[in-house]
C-alpha cells in the first residue's frame, strides 16, 4: 500500500491516461492505460473527485466541493475518504501528485 | 450451500455494480470493438464461426475507408479494438490500420492463425505496440491441428509465429476451439503453451454459426465429449496454475439462452464491425445494423446498438432459442445465410 496523500496535495490526471466521460447523464468516467488489463469505470462520486483533480485543487478543497454537492454529515470522514480515493488513483496510475 | 453457478455469480456482480451506480443505462460509444477486417482466409477450418473463404467479398472496405473507420473509433474514445477476419493479416494494409488506431492510443489485439507472421510482420507488430496477439492452435501435433484447420504445414507456421512474436517481446496467447476433431487433445495443447512460456491459454465453446453450423453433424461435441473436455481443462488448470492462466468458458454457455441472458444483463459495451460495413451486436445473433459507408459509427451505435440488448428482434430471438444447437434449426444462421439487416 502506498503512502497517504497530504490534504494539501494537488493531484492531477496522469498524462498517459486515456479517459472519457460517459453514461446517460455524463455521470461516470471510463479510464484506461497501457498497463491496465481492461478499462475501469469510476462511479459518480469517484468521477466527481477525478474531475476535480486538475492540479489546482488541494485534497481539502476537493472534499469541500464534494461536500457541497452531497449531503455529508461528517466532513472529517469525507476528507479521509477523498484522500484515500486519491491515494488509490495515484497507486493505479490514474492520477499523479 | 450450493456452489454459485456462472450465471448466478455474473448476475450478482451486475447487481453489485448497479448498487454502486457504476453501470449506466447505456454507454455513449463502444468501449471495445471487434473488427472483422476481411472475410478472406488462407485456411478452411471445420469450426469457423464465420465461414471465411479464399476470396474477399466485393463489399470490403478500401484502405481509405478502413482508415476512416479507425479515425471514428479514435474520436469516439473506443479503448480497445481486436482485429480479426477471416484472416486479418491477409489485408495488405493491416499495419496501416493498426497504426491509425494506435495514433489514438487505442489498445489493439490481433486474432490470427499465425501462418503469415514472419520476421517482418512480427517486427511491425512489436513496433506498433500491439497489446496482444492471439494465435489459434487446435492441436498439439500437425496432424490434429491441420485436420481442424484444413492446410498442411499450418501447424508448424502457427507454432513458429508464437515463438517469433514472443522473441520480439509481444504478448502472445493461444486459443483453442474444441470440436470432435480435437477436444481430447486440449491438455496437450496447454502443455505445449506452458513449454513455450505463454502467460495464458484461451478456449471457448464451439460456436455453431458459419461453417461450424454447416459442419455441425460431424464436428459438434456430444455432452459426453464436452464433459471430457472440461475434465481435461480442470486437470490442466491444476497442473499449470503456477505457470499460466487458463481462460475457459463455463459449461453453462452451451445454453444459448444463458449466454444471451448474461450478455444482455449489462449495458452493451461493444460492437462488431463487419467487412461489409455493417455493425453487429453479437456473433450469435443474425442481425446487422446500419451502413458505415453512409452513416458514422456514432449514429449506428446511438440508433441501434447502445441499447441493442433491449431491441425487440433481439429480445424475441433470446426467448425463442434454448441451446446453441437450436441455431442450426433456424433458417437464418449467422454468417451462413443472409443477415437480417436494419438500416
Amino acid at each position: 500500500m502506498s503512502r497517504k496523500i497530504s490534504i494539501m496535495s494537488k493531484p492531477r490526471i496522469a498524462p498517459n491516461l486515456r479517459w472519457r466521460v460517459d453514461g446517460e447523464n455524463d455521470q461516470i468516467v471510463i479510464v484506461h492505460k497501457d498497463d491496465f488489463a481492461l478499462p475501469r469505470i469510476l462511479n459518480p462520486v469517484a468521477a466527481k473527485i477525478f474531475h476535480l483533480c486538475d492540479g489546482n485543487n488541494t485534497i481539502e478543497a476537493i472534499a469541500e466541493k464534494v461536500a457541497g454537492e452531497f449531503e455529508i454529515a461528517d466532513f472529517s470522514i469525507l476528507l479521509s475518504e477523498v484522500s484515500e480515493c486519491a491515494r488509490l488513483f495515484v497507486e493505479k496510475g490514474i492520477l499523479e501528485e | 450451500m450450493s456452489e454459485p453457478t456462472f450465471t448466478n455469480s455474473f448476475t450478482q456482480r451486475i447487481e453489485t455494480l448497479n448498487k454502486k451506480e457504476i453501470l449506466p443505462k447505456y454507454f455513449k460509444a463502444p468501449i471495445f470493438g471487434l473488427w472483422e477486417l476481411t472475410n478472406k482466409c488462407n485456411l478452411s477450418c471445420v469450426h469457423c464461426y464465420y465461414n471465411a473463404n479464399s476470396k474477399p467479398s466485393s463489399a470490403e472496405f478500401s484502405t481509405s475507408e478502413a482508415l476512416e473507420i479507425a479515425r471514428q473509433l479514435g474520436e469516439l474514445g473506443v479503448f480497445e479494438v481486436y482485429l480479426t477476419g477471416g484472416e486479418a493479416l491477409l489485408r495488405e494494409d493491416w499495419a496501416k490500420i493498426v497504426s491509425k488506431l494506435r495514433e489514438y492510443n487505442i489498445q489493439v489485439g490481433i486474432i490470427t492463425n499465425g501462418t503469415l507472421v514472419d520476421e517482418a510482420a512480427a517486427e511491425e507488430i512489436a513496433r506498433l505496440k500491439v497489446k496482444w496477439v492471439q494465435i489459434s492452435i487446435d492441436g498439439s501435433t500437425a496432424e490434429i491441428h491441420e485436420k481442424a484447420r484444413g492446410l498442411a504445414g499450418s501447424w508448424e507456421k502457427s507454432v513458429a509465429a508464437v515463438k517469433l512474436l514472443k522473441n520480439k517481446g509481444v504478448r502472445v496467447h493461444v486459443s483453442f476451439v474444441p470440436s470432435s476433431v480435437n477436444y481430447f487433445d486440449v491438455g496437450n495443447v496447454i502443455r505445449l503453451c506452458a513449454e513455450m512460456g505463454l502467460e495464458y491459454f484461451v478456449t471457448d465453446m464451439l460456436v455453431l454459426t458459419g461453417r461450424a453450423a454447416l459442419n455441425s453433424a460431424s464436428i459438434a461435441l456430444s455432452d459426453k465429449q464436452y464433459t471430457e473436455f472440461f475434465k481435461s481443462l480442470d486437470e490442466s488448470a491444476k497442473k499449470y496454475s503456477d505457470k499460466m492462466r487458463i481462460i475457459a468458458p463455463s459449461p453453462e454457455k452451451q445454453v444459448l439462452k444463458t449466454y444471451l441472458s448474461v450478455r444482455s444483463a449489462a449495458p452493451n459495451i461493444w460492437c462488431i464491425i463487419t467487412p461489409e460495413a455493417t455493425l453487429r451486436l453479437d456473433l450469435l445473433l443474425p442481425f446487422t445494423y446500419g451502413n458505415l459507408r453512409k452513416q458514422p459509427i456514432k449514429q449506428i451505435w446511438g440508433e441501434y446498438l447502445k441499447e441493442g440488448w433491449r431491441r425487440p428482434e433481439v429480445v424475441s430471438f433470446i426467448k425463442k432459442y434454448e441451446q446453441l444447437k437450436d441455431l442450426i434449426a433456424e433458417r437464418t444462421i449467422p454468417y451462413v445465410t443472409e443477415d437480417i439487416h436494419y438500416e
